[in-house]
Formats: structure tokens, C-alpha cells, sequence
């Protein structure tokens, strides 16, 4: 069935509950290629951080690759290219000679940076809106945070949750070691340039500024993943059917068939590629992606649509709803200053710890 | 009867939702799920209004008693984590800007995390929870709401975890998979306590979402008040068995200068009967009613007439009793008599009944079980033939060394008293093995610790110092009945053996103390 018959399926109340995607990726160097995950701190202090390597519920190793956040931060940015760049609208805050996209602030709509600019209180309208039962003048102004989830946490608390999730890890990872040594230049202090370091602070001083021999051992030397690597991504259709329009049914059906194009094209576009240093994915050719729809019953059915498909469909749809306008805002200072004032501190010195959600 | 199974199917096998004090939850609340109900029917409207979408139908569900859930398992992350979430605060960031310094973006806060990983099911789909409500055989009108709302759920936990729902009616209830495990509601204060909605839930609710979004209302901050309309329930899952409450005695000389001894082969039965009338007197003393005792203390069942009323009371091994009469349940005092296990040159060795156990094999009377504590204590143990006190009642610690032996969680068991087989067996060792796990089953283990419980069976005893099992005094309704020593060891769950509390006691006449197992090992 085409994309296009699929879409009022979609839907529908009682369609599909989301759309499931797991792609098989491979590093670039081969199968079993080393990779390097991120690292992360560790929960308390003294105990050691780095690779997030765990076992399932099975007993089998796993090590996340990218998280649920980060893979949202890889997908949003694609919509300041072309050709997607025209679905939405290019919201840019200018302060200096610094530029920053909607697209890279940390909490989107919501965040600090937009709302120290002339756009605050079209923001604050439309989150108001959001918590009154309508989304479209959000989607007019930030459209991607329908599709990431957004909360206005410093001011009207509204709170859509994300539509796209997606999140690449390693099974059955064996973790390596890596030592290495670091040698200047020339013997700065054998040879007399400089003196010998009289305590611990001069020396770390110089190995700091590569004045001396400084050898490194057992640092994280990467990972090597027998069991293949995986990237589950999910669409929640059901989250597209919670967004209203207000109470016009033909606004509110344009509205989600917007913000379904857009989902779609983020969802289909393979954000696998060159993650970080030494972690470069691509599509694993002896495996093929597997695409399905999951119906509330738990049943899953193989869909078939392509990226090109959905990237038709969501132009088509961007241009039924309308994009909002794009727009060059400066970085307001005043605002800032207010945003600072000390009635805010007060004010977050007395509020309690927010809860997670 | 009829089952409502709400069920929620987690997108990725990973679940991040956290109880008071940071600790993983699992199986996420019964009150969470409501929670991701209401939410899901304020955005069925543009009002937000979940009242005015289905008032009656989350009415209806908060008024419910608390769900069985049918859960996937779990286990914790052994790898926790530190992440660092860019902090929605202008303060730092802002100011930095209004300086000029643009390279700072914003600030972070730390925030740790450490999930379950679920166990998927045997299709490699999503891991799934199933709310079971009991209601009842009427016709049931909410189905197509909670339904409907069920399909908006989009993630249950943090909001990361994905999920979507829905909801069914199942004539029986249905039986969990490989894989999972059906978790109770049980009244017990040391079981996992998980939050469960009560009448006045939904508008508590709706309060404090309304105070949560006018916390920042005219530039003051207004504290938002937590929850409170939701009560705590205990939950257990069924492969593990309760913990059976209990009041331990010891019994001594009527001068109270030493224990009293009884022997535990002939008299067993003996101390069983006087505790029981011993039990009896004092609830008559305490004014419980007559059928009360009649069936909690004494285990009678109730005759009634043909129209249904109740008519006397009357043993339940009595003739006179039909199938189709009431009989009573697990919902009674059990007396049970404790041989002593007494360390003997080599090693353990059973001898005399010098404490005794009061419990319960049911759910119904614990709170009996706890009078009997302070209702026995001191009084006299009345001779049967001659009606002189042939000994005190001295109520001793829950902690105490040869209690614990009986109590204590353990893996592998041996009777002190033989198990009187459920049935003839025709001397056939199969089929008394089968009765032996027919009798765990009766005895309210479930079924996969019946059938998988490593079991031995024979007349002689597997401790020194105990009797054949032929030569135990049994009442005489018994007596035609095969009767052995039994050794037990549960199965493994996972790589560990399975350690279960005791009171242990299976097969006729477990109400009186025989079929009592003793650990072999006990755990601290």
C-alpha cells in the first residue's frame, strides 16, 4: 500500500500505535572493527566513568552507542538543509557575530536563548495556546519541537512529548585497553633548557605544556561488537493523534499530516554516519533494515514506504498546513537582564527539584 | 468472572521510572498507569478537561481494588550512568550573553541514570505489562473509553520510555508467558509497596496539575502540594511465596522452671489438640463470635439449609458434610508443634516438641495470628484426659534460633513429621511423588514451584533422631492414607537457588503438624 493511502490509517484512532524501525549498521573499518563509544562520568565520585556497557535482562553484554538525546540532536539539524529545510520555518538567533538555529538550542522552543529575543512572547502565546488545546501556532513558529518533545520548563510548563525516538547501541562488546607514550620534542631538561622540576605541581606543569616524557595507560581503547550493532527507532503515532487545532477538525487533520510529514522524513533519514572520532556507522549491506507498524494489539505488519516517499508527502503536507514565516532574530540583551533579574533567583532558590518525568 | 487487562507494551526493553527515593520501580505503579490515563484523556480534548472525556469511566477504575499485573522481568543495570542535561536556566547563560561571551551556551546539571532491562517476550517484541482488574460477570461499560485511552498512552516512566497500550476483557485470567511474572497485591508491610489510586485520585490529580501550571503565576512562586489521595499496596510475585506470619512459644513446667517436653512421634498430635481448645478458650474470653471460632480456630466447616442459610457447624472430615456444603478455606489457625533440632555428637538431630507455632496458610487471618501472640501468652496448656494444666505458654522471639530453622528463607527442606499423601498411591512411587506435589499445589505453591521442586521421598527419616513415618501418630481420618518422609529442594531461578521462607507444611493434617518441613540450611 502507498504512503499516501497509509497516512489516514495512521491517523486514525485506531491505527497503528507506532511505527518501528531497526536498521543493522557496521563500522566502516568492518564487522568487527573497533568503535569508540561515547564515555560517560561516572554516578559517584571514586568510582571509575567511562564506556556505558551494561547487560540486558538476557545476560548478554550491550553498550550504547547514542543515546535517545544525542540521536535527536544528530536528526533535528537536518532540517537547515535543503531539501528539507523548506518543510519549516528557519528560526536563527543572531547575537554578535554568532548565529544559533532553533534546530541546535538545547531545549528548542523552549529554551533560554529564544527566549531572550524578540520572539518571547510569540512563544509564550503559542505554548499558552499548546495547554489550551492548540498546537498550530507552535507549528507555525517551531515545528520540530512537536516532533523532538519540548517543555517550557521555565515558563508556561507546557510539555508535548517526543514523537521520535531512536537509539543506536553494540551487543556483546569486548572492551579494549589503550597505552600510549607521549615524547617532546627534544630533552628539555637533560639538555639544559629547562631546569629540573623541583616538586609534583612544577612537573605536572611541564608534562602539562609537553616539556617532558609523559606515558598514558589503560585509557579506553574502544570496543569490538561480536553481536552487531543496532539502531531501534520508533514513531508514536499516538502522540501525532494528541495534537489538536483547536476545536476545527480540518485544521486540526492538517496540523497532524504536517507533523507527520515531518516525522516521517526524520524518521526515514538514516542518521548513522561518523558519530564521534573513531565511530563512523553505515547500513550493514547483509542486513536488511526492518520497517513495521505496530497495532495496539501488540501485532506488527512490514511497511514498505521509502524515504523519498515520505519526503513527497511531507512537502505536500508542509504546503496544505502553511509553513511559518523564517526569521533572523537578534539576541536581546535587555531581555536577558531580566531573565536574570533577581526576582528569578528567588524564585529558583525556592523551587523545589522538578520531577522527572 | 470477568478480567479488564489494561496492558502497556514498552517500545525498547529498558525502563527508567523511579519510587520515592530514586529506587528503580518495577512493575511501574498501578497509580502510574492511571496517571498515563488521565493524561492521555486531558489530550483527547481541547479543553484538557479529562473529567468531561471520561470522568466516569476514570471514576469508576480509581474505585477499583488493586490490579493483579502481569510483568516482564526485570533486571537493574549493573552499569549506571552520569549524564549532563543542559540546564533550562537563563541565569548563567544569559548573562554570559549579555556580556558578550557567546561561546556559552548554557549550563548543565547532572542527572544519573541507571534502568531496568526488561526481558522481551519469546517474539522479540516489546516487553509487556497487563493490569488485570476483576469485574465481576455485570456488563461492563467502560471498555471502549479506557480503551481509547489505553491507544493514547505515549510512555509510561520517564520520557524516554516509549509506549503505547490498550485494553481487553478476557473471560479467565490470563497466564503469564515465558518470561514474565504475575505479581499480587498481598497484605504484607515487607513486600514491594507500589502506589494504587483511590476514590478522589482523578481530581486530586487534576488539582495538582492545575497548581503545577500556575506555580510561576504572577511573578511568585507557588509550591505545588504533592500528591496524598493514593494508598500504598504490597506486591509479590507469585513464583515467590509470602512470608507466613506466626507466634512462636515455648512451652514450659507449670513452675515455669524448665521446658516441657513431648515426644514428637506420639505426642505431636497431643499438643496440637490443647493449643487449638487452649486458642478456642481465649477467643470465647475475647467474645469472637461463634462461627468465627468455629472456623478460624477450630477449621469447621459451615452446614447450611436449602435455602441457603447457615445451619451448625461441623467437622469438615464429618460424614454428614456434602461436597456441595461449604467447606472451609485456608482461612485458619494452624498449631503446629516444633521438634527441637539439637546439635548431637556428629551433627543435627531431631528430639522433643518443646515449642510450638501458630500460623496461617492462607491470607485471610493475620491479623488472628497476631492476637494468638497476646492472647496465649502465659495461660496453661490443659491435659486432655485429666483436665489438669499440663504446662505454660511462654511467646518467644520471631529470631529465635530453633524458630528460625522452621522460618527462615532456605533451599532445601526435610520433614520432621511425615506428609500424609493427598490420595492412595498405590505403593507406586510415581504416583506418590505426584500427590507429594499435588499437596504443594493444595498447600497454595504455585504451580511451577510444584512441578519443578526436587523431591525424595521414603519411611525413614532424612534427620537422625526421627521416626519411620509409620510409627507417627496420625488421626484416625489419616490413618488409611500413605504417608512419607519427604526431602525437598526448589528449582533454580536463574543461576541462583531459589530460597523460600517457611512455614512449610503440606498434605493432611498440615493444620495440626504434620507434612513440617525443617531447613536444612538455614540462611541469616
Amino acid at each position: 500500500m502507498s504512503l499516501s493511502k497509509k497516512i489516514d490509517e495512521f491517523l486514525s484512532l485506531n491505527g497503528p500505535a507506532a511505527l518501528v524501525i531497526r536498521e543493522h549498521l557496521t563500522p566502516v573499518e568492518g564487522e568487527d572493527g573497533v568503535l569508540f563509544p561515547p564515555t560517560y562520568a561516572a554516578q559517584k565520585s571514586g568510582e571509575p566513568g567511562g564506556y556505558n556497557i551494561d547487560t540486558d535482562a538476557q545476560g548478554q553484554s550491550i553498550c550504547l552507542i547514542d543515546s535517545v538525546g544525542a540521536q535527536a540532536n544528530r536528526i533535528e539539524p537536518m532540517f537547515e538543509e535543503e531539501p528539507y529545510s523548506s518543510l519549516v520555518p528557519q528560526i536563527v538567533v543572531k547575537a554578535g557575530e554568532k548565529e544559533v538555529s532553533i534546530f541546535e538550542a538545547g531545549h528548542r522552543a523552549g529554551d533560554a536563548l529564544v527566549r531572550c529575543s524578540e520572539l518571547q512572547q510569540t512563544l509564550q502565546d503559542a505554548f499558552k495556546s499548546v495547554l489550551k488545546g492548540d498546537a498550530e501556532p507552535l507549528a507555525k513558529i517551531a515545528p520540530t519541537s512537536l516532533v523532538f518533545g519540548v517543555w517550557d520548563s521555565r515558563d508556561t510548563q507546557a510539555k508535548l512529548p517526543r514523537i521520535i525516538g531512536s537509539t543506536i547501541r553494540a551487543y556483546d562488546v569486548s572492551r579494549l585497553k589503550r597505552s600510549a607514550q607521549f615524547n617532546p620534542a627534544t630533552e628539555y631538561v637533560n639538555e639544559g633548557l629547562l631546569p629540573e622540576p623541583a616538586d609534583k605541581t612544577a612537573k605536572d606543569a611541564f608534562a602539562e605544556r609537553g616539556f617532558i616524557h609523559v606515558p598514558a595507560t589503560g585509557s579506553h581503547g574502544g570496543i569490538i561488537a561480536h553481536g552487531g550493532i543496532r539502531r531501534d527507532a520508533t514513531l508514536a503515532l499516538t502522540a501525532i493523534r494528541r495534537l489538536f487545532a483547536g476545536k476545527d477538525d480540518a485544521k486540526t487533520l492538517k496540523l497532524r499530516r504536517y507533523i507527520l510529514g515531518l516525522s516521517l522524513v526524520a524518521f526515514t533519514k538514516n542518521p548513522a554516519g561518523d558519530l564521534r572520532q573513531g565511530c563512523n556507522l553505515v547500513l550493514d549491506p547483509s542486513k536488511p533494515r526492518e520497517f513495521v507498524e505496530v497495532l495496539p494489539t501488540g501485532e506488527r505488519k512490514p511497511v514498505t514506504f521509502t524515504h523519498e516517499d515520505a519526503l513527497a508527502f511531507a512537502q505536500q503536507a508542509a504546503h496544505d498546513f502553511g509553513v511559518g514565516e523564517s526569521r533572523v532574530v537578534p539576541f536581546d540583551k535587555q531581555r536577558a537582564l531580566k531573565d536574570v533579574s533577581p526576582k528569578d533567583k528567588e524564585e529558583k532558590k525556592s523551587k523545589p527539584k522538578a520531577a522527572k518525568s | 468472572m470477568s478480567y479488564l487487562c489494561l496492558t502497556v507494551r514498552l517500545h525498547q526493553p529498558l525502563f527508567h521510572g523511579q519510587r520515592d527515593g530514586g529506587e528503580p520501580e518495577w512493575p511501574p505503579s498501578p497509580l502510574r498507569l492511571y496517571q498515563s490515563l488521565v493524561a492521555a484523556a486531558a489530550a483527547q480534548t481541547p479543553d484538557g478537561d479529562p473529567m468531561a472525556v471520561a470522568g466516569d469511566a476514570l471514576q469508576w477504575l480509581e474505585r477499583q481494588p488493586a490490579p493483579a499485573i502481569i510483568a516482564a522481568k526485570s533486571r537493574l543495570s549493573v552499569t549506571p550512568y552520569r549524564m549532563y542535561v543542559p540546564n533550562n536556566t537563563a541565569d548563567l547563560a544569559a548573562s554570559s550573553w549579555s556580556r558578550g561571551a557567546t561561546d556559552t551556551i548554557t549550563a548543565r546539571v547532572e542527572k544519573d541514570i541507571r534502568p531496568l532491562h526488561l526481558i522481551r517476550p519469546a517474539d522479540l517484541t516489546e516487553p509487556v505489562l497487563h493490569y488485570l482488574y476483576d469485574i465481576g460477570e455485570a456488563p461492563f461499560p467502560y471498555l471502549e473509553i479506557l480503551g481509547r485511552l489505553a491507544r493514547s498512552i505515549t510512555h509510561l516512566g520517564w520520557g524516554i520510555d516509549q509506549a503505547f497500550g490498550n485494553a481487553t476483557l478476557h473471560a479467565t485470567m490470563p497466564a503469564s508467558q515465558a518470561g514474565e511474572e504475575l505479581w499480587l497485591p498481598v497484605i504484607d508491610p515487607t513486600a514491594t509497596q507500589l502506589r494504587v489510586p483511590i476514590k478522589g485520585s482523578l481530581l486530586a490529580l487534576s488539582a495538582k496539575h492545575g497548581a503545577f501550571l500556575n506555580r510561576l503565576k504572577q511573578d511568585l512562586f507557588h509550591p505545588v502540594p504533592p500528591l496524598t489521595a493514593f494508598q500504598l499496596k504490597g506486591y509479590r510475585p507469585d513464583s515467590l511465596r509470602q512470608a507466613q506470619p506466626f507466634a512462636a512459644f515455648q512451652i514450659l513446667t507449670i513452675d515455669g522452671s524448665r521446658m516441657r517436653l513431648f515426644d514428637t512421634t506420639q505426642k505431636s498430635l497431643v499438643v496440637a489438640g490443647m493449643l487449638r481448645h487452649l486458642a478456642g478458650q481465649a477467643a470465647q474470653e475475647s467474645r469472637w463470635s461463634d462461627a468465627k471460632i468455629s472456623s478460624v480456630i477450630f477449621g469447621h466447616a459451615t452446614l447450611r439449609n436449602s435455602n441457603g442459610n447457615q445451619e451448625r457447624h461441623v467437622h469438615q472430615h464429618n460424614p454428614q458434610r456434602q461436597e456441595s456444603q461449604d467447606i472451609v478455606g485456608p482461612d485458619r489457625l494452624a498449631y503446629l508443634p516444633l521438634p527441637s533440632i539439637e546439635f548431637r555428637g556428629q551433627g543435627l538431630s531431631v528430639g522433643s516438641v518443646r515449642r510450638v507455632l501458630i500460623t496461617t496458610f492462607g491470607q485471610g487471618c493475620f491479623e488472628e495470628v497476631a492476637w494468638t501472640r497476646r492472647a496465649l501468652n502465659g495461660r496453661d496448656l490443659i491435659s486432655e484426659h485429666n483436665g489438669h494444666a499440663t504446662g505454660m505458654m511462654a511467646s518467644i522471639p520471631n529470631s529465635e534460633k530453633m524458630v528460625q530453622r522452621y522460618t527462615n528463607a532456605a533451599n532445601t527442606w526435610a520433614t520432621v513429621t511425615p506428609v500424609i499423601l493427598p490420595g492412595r498411591d498405590d505403593r507406586n512411587p510415581r504416583k506418590a511423588e505426584k500427590l507429594i506435589r499435588k499437596a504443594l499445589l493444595q498447600a497454595g505453591f504455585t504451580e511451577f514451584l510444584a512441578q519443578n521442586a526436587e523431591l525424595e521421598l521414603r519411611n525413614v527419616s532424612f534427620w537422625p533422631g526421627s521416626d519411620l513415618a509409620s510409627h507417627f501418630r496420625v488421626p484416625k481420618h489419616l490413618e488409611a492414607y500413605p504417608r512419607y518422609h519427604v526431602r525437598l529442594k526448589w528449582p533454580a531461578l536463574g543461576q541462583e537457588p531459589l530460597k523460600l521462607p517457611g512455614v512449610l507444611c503440606i498434605g493432611g493434617g498440615r493444620h495440626y503438624g504434620l507434612g513440617l518441613f525443617a531447613a536444612e540450611r538455614v540462611s541469616e
